[in-house]
This record gives C-alpha cells, structure tokens and sequence, in this order.
C-alpha cells in the first residue's frame, strides 16, 4: 500500500486529528526560515539605512545653517568695515566689539588695515578699543607698536600710547622715545608718551 | 623754525568789507569738505547749492592781548606808520587797529619781521569791478580759498603768502542735505604742530539742521550742533561739544570723542538710544536704564539705554565731563 491509498483509506481519521501544537510551531519556524528570511533582512538594511541617513541629514543641515549664520553676519561685518561712509564703519567697529566672541583672522586683519590706513580718527579709536579684545594675540600687539610709531593724528596717538601703556608692551619704549623727540608732537601727546614711559620704565 | 618765528611778529591787519552778497556753488552730490580754523555757521537745507555768505562786518580788527599761545606784535617791524596808527581802548583786552577807511589797506611782507602797510585812494575804483577769477571771492568778502575736484568741494585757509586772514572773521555756509560734510578745523594737516596761523576763536562754531553724514575734526574749537539726526562722528583734543535735538530726535549714530572738553546733549526724553559713556563724571536728569556702571583709573563708565536703544550714542570725554539733559 503506497502513501496515497494510506491516507484515502484513513481518511476520516486524518480529518478528525489535530496537528500537535509544538509541530505547528516548528513548521512556522521551518516555513520563515526557509522563505521569508532573505525579505526580512533586507528590510531590516533599509531601513537602518533610512534612519542614518536621516540623522546625518538633519545634522548636516543644522551644521549648515550654522555655518552660513556665522559667515552671513561674517560678510555683512566685513562690508560695513570696508564701507565708504566712517558712520557705517563706525557702527561695524562696535557691533564686533560688543558680539563677536572669536578671533576670526579675516575680521582682525581687516581691523588691522583700518589701523593703519583709515582716514577718520573715530573710526581708527574704536578699532584699537576693539582690538584689545585680545590681548594675547601677538600679531595685534605688533600692529599697536607700528601704528604707534606711524600715527599722526594727536587723538589717536593720544589712544595707541595709553593702549601699549595699558599692555605693559616694553617694545613700544622706542616709538614713545621717537615721540617725545619729535618737534612736530602735541604737548599733549608729549605729556601722554612720558606718562607712558615712565610706567614702562617701572 | 627762524622762519616760522619770525611770522609770529606780523601784526596783520584785515579789511574786511560788509558784503551782503552770497557766493552760491551747485554742488548736491558728495563732500563739502571744510578745512578751516575759521568761525563757520553752518547750515543744512534741502537744496542743491552750496550757498556762503561772509558774516563779519567790522572795519576794525581786533586782536586779543590775552591769547594764548600767539602775541602779535609789530616789534621790530620797520613799518613806523603803523604804529603811529595803533592805539590801545583803554580797558579793553583787545588792541584795536583803526584810523583806516575800511578796504583801504593793503600789507605786504619783505623781509623778514619787515611789514609795510601802505593806503590807496578807495574813491578810484568806484564803479569798477576788480577782474580775476581768484578776486571775485576777496570782492565777497570770502578770504579762503575754495576748490571742486570730482565730488569734492574744498574749502581752504590759505596759508601761502604766510599770511592768514584772521579775526573775526564769521561764514554763513547753507549746505544741501544731501551732502556729507567733512569738517576739519586744524585745515587738514593731520599731526603738525607747525602751522604758525590756526585761529582759535572763543566764538563757537555750530552746524544746524543737517540731515547728511557729518565728520568733524577739532583740536581746541569749540562745537555746538542742533537737530543733526546723524550719523557724526566728531574727535576733539580740547574742544568741548555741544548737542541739542530741538525739533528732531537722534536717529543715526553719534561718535564723539574728546580727550578733555566737555559733552554737553540734550535730547527729548523718549529717544530711542544707546549711550556708551566714558568720562571723568556723568550727569543726567534723563530716565536711563543702567545697563552697566563701572569704575576705574578716575574714569566713569555707564551703559545707558532708552526705549529700544535703536541709535548708538558712544561718547568719550576722556578728563571731561558728559552731560546729558532732557529736552524741556
């Protein structure tokens, strides 16, 4: 008797039976093993794909707009620092001194061009207060000593001796010698750069 | 130097001539630019001249006994008419030069310390008008030198023949509003101290009603402003400013520095201000929000704020004083 009479014959007997409930289980088992297991890891891969690629976009875009804030307020800074009009670099010059935090080496050298080549003394006296913003930077320091020792007009002279005074900058001994030599200085400017020297001398 | 001193002993004598007439220069782009140690009254209009009238209207010339830092003396001139001409007003503080019919004096320099004065008939030009470009400001009784070059337009002391007209010498300027003014009272020459003639007249110069962009530079002249919105920026050795917003309200930005004259602002009590002020005190009846208050090296340092702060007032009197007052 093959299989197929076996089964037409108990018939009745099959249909009564049930399936135990642990061959159930380890049919189901065997059944998503065998046919869903390849579907199942697939989407598993897309969809960490999807969540990295997510996380990395929103990162991206917040470090962007970070990034293009800073060099927006960065670029509007610079133009009003090279602007024509002395108020709206005036106005520059002190939106850097009271918001900006870092040492952007674009922004100091272009405080440093107005150091030395700006025609307005107000503008020339903000920049110097602003620079002092950093005191350690050895550049800047080296800026005041020069700008010192070329400055004509008396207001600012009057501003770069208190500043190199106020650094305690021994370099400055010889631009401060220069004018107090000078026969051309104000005597108030005379005044200020013994004043000056003295201290340094202490 | 020999030079330079020996200007010092010119006692030069003006002859200025009352002259109602106005010189009127189109100019309504650009910078008036105002080299001058002179008395100006200037005023801002909407209009496209820039329009100047001479003010002073004396025959007689005085010169101050008392001033400092210059003495004017004809020691030592060989020019003995002169000094038969001068006589001191008793009492006065002034030596007043006088017994000449106005524009009937005419000085030259030869030598040095050697002056000459000499007179001439005023009856003879009488219905002539004198020729020459450069005469037709002196006919205007307008004794300093004025040029227009690309949107510049210049106004000069000038100092060539070592002689400076001086005095009481007062200009009316009306300036367009649309102009930026650039006034420097020590005429240009950024950090010499070598000009023999810079006048420091205890008359204040004042600017009035101008809505451009102003620069101004002074040494020792005094400055008063009323209803310039901004934005100024003025710098002064020993000058002391004075602000007034009468009929207007500050509404660009105000840089004033001084090293040791007096800020003086008064301002309606709700302009919409940001006041940093550095000076050896600080007064004011005006309802200020105290953003910071320091102190150092006999220096006050305040932080000050009404309404939103919207224009930016940085103010240093270095050894001055900073007063800021309400508008009453």
């Amino acid at each position: 008797m093959n299989l197929k009479e076996h089964i037409q014959q108990h018939k009745p007997a099959f249909n009564a039976e049930q399936m135990s409930a642990t061959s159930e289980v380890l049919f189901k088992e065997k059944l998503k093993k065998e046919l869903h297991q390849p579907k199942k890891s697939k989407v598993v891969y897309l969809q960490f794909i999807s969540v990295a690629a997510s996380v990395v976009l929103v990162l991206s875009v917040f470090f962007w707009m970070q990034n293009s804030e800073e060099s927006v307020a960065t670029k509007e800074l610079l133009a009003s620092l090279t602007d024509e009009s002395a108020g709206t670099r005036l106005e520059g010059v002190y939106k850097f001194d009271e918001e900006f935090i870092k040492e952007d080496s674009k922004i100091i050298n272009t405080l440093l061009k107005i150091l030395h080549e700006d025609a307005n003394a107000n503008v020339k006296i903000a920049t110097i207060e602003a620079l002092l913003k950093f005191p350690a930077n050895e550049t800047i320091r080296e800026n005041l000593i020069t700008a010192l020792e070329n400055e004509t007009i008396p207001l600012v002279q009057i501003k770069l001796i208190k500043t190199v005074s106020f650094l305690r900058e021994n370099r400055a001994q010889k631009p401060l010698e220069k004018i107090i030599n000078n026969k051309q200085t104000f005597p108030i400017v005379k005044n200020n750069a013994t004043l000056a020297m003295n201290q340094l001398k202490q | 130097m020999k030079f330079i001193k020996s200007i010092f002993v010119i006692a030069f004598l003006c002859v200025l001539v009352v002259n109602a007439q106005e010189k009127k220069i189109k100019f309504s782009k650009g910078t008036l630019k105002i080299c001058s140690s002179k008395n100006f009254v200037i005023e801002g209009y909407d209009g496209k001249e820039v329009i100047i009238k001479s003010l002073h209207g004396n025959n007689n010339v005085r010169f101050s006994n008392i001033r400092n830092g210059y003495s004017f003396t004809t020691k030592g001139a060989k020019a003995p008419k002169v000094v038969k001409g001068r006589k001191i007003v008793n009492g006065s503080k002034f030596a007043v030069v006088s017994g000449f019919r106005a524009d009937s004096l005419r000085i030259s320099r030869g030598n040095s310390n050697n002056v000459f004065f000499s007179r001439t008939d005023q009856s003879m030009k009488n219905g002539l008008k004198r020729l020459g470009k450069k005469q037709e400001n002196n006919e205007l009784g307008i004794y300093f030198t004025i040029e227009q070059k690309n949107d510049e337009l210049i106004f000069r002391d000038n100092t060539k023949g070592q002689v400076v007209m001086f005095g009481n010498e007062k200009y009316s300027i009306k300036v367009p509003n649309s102009v930026k003014l650039n006034w420097d009272t020590t005429g240009c020459r950024k950090g010499t101290n070598t000009t023999p003639f810079v006048m420091y007249t205890s008359n204040v110069s004042s600017l009035t009603n101008f809505n451009g962009e102003v620069e101004i530079s002074t040494s020792l002249n005094n400055l008063k402003l009323t209803d310039v919105t901004g934005p100024v920026s003025i710098n002064s050795i020993g000058g002391n400013i004075t602000i007034n917003f009468d009929k207007k309200k500050p509404l660009k930005l105000y840089s004033v520095y001084t090293n040791n004259g007096f800020i003086d602002i008064t301002m309606p009590s709700n302009s919409d201000v940001d006041v940093d002020a550095n000076g050896s005190a600080i007064y004011s009846d005006l309802d200020f929000k105290v953003l910071s208050d320091t102190e150092s090296r006999g220096q006050q340092h305040m932080k000050l704020k009404m309404k939103n702060g919207r224009v930016k007032m940085k103010l240093e009197a270095g050894h001055g004083t900073i007063y800021l007052r309400k508008k009453k």
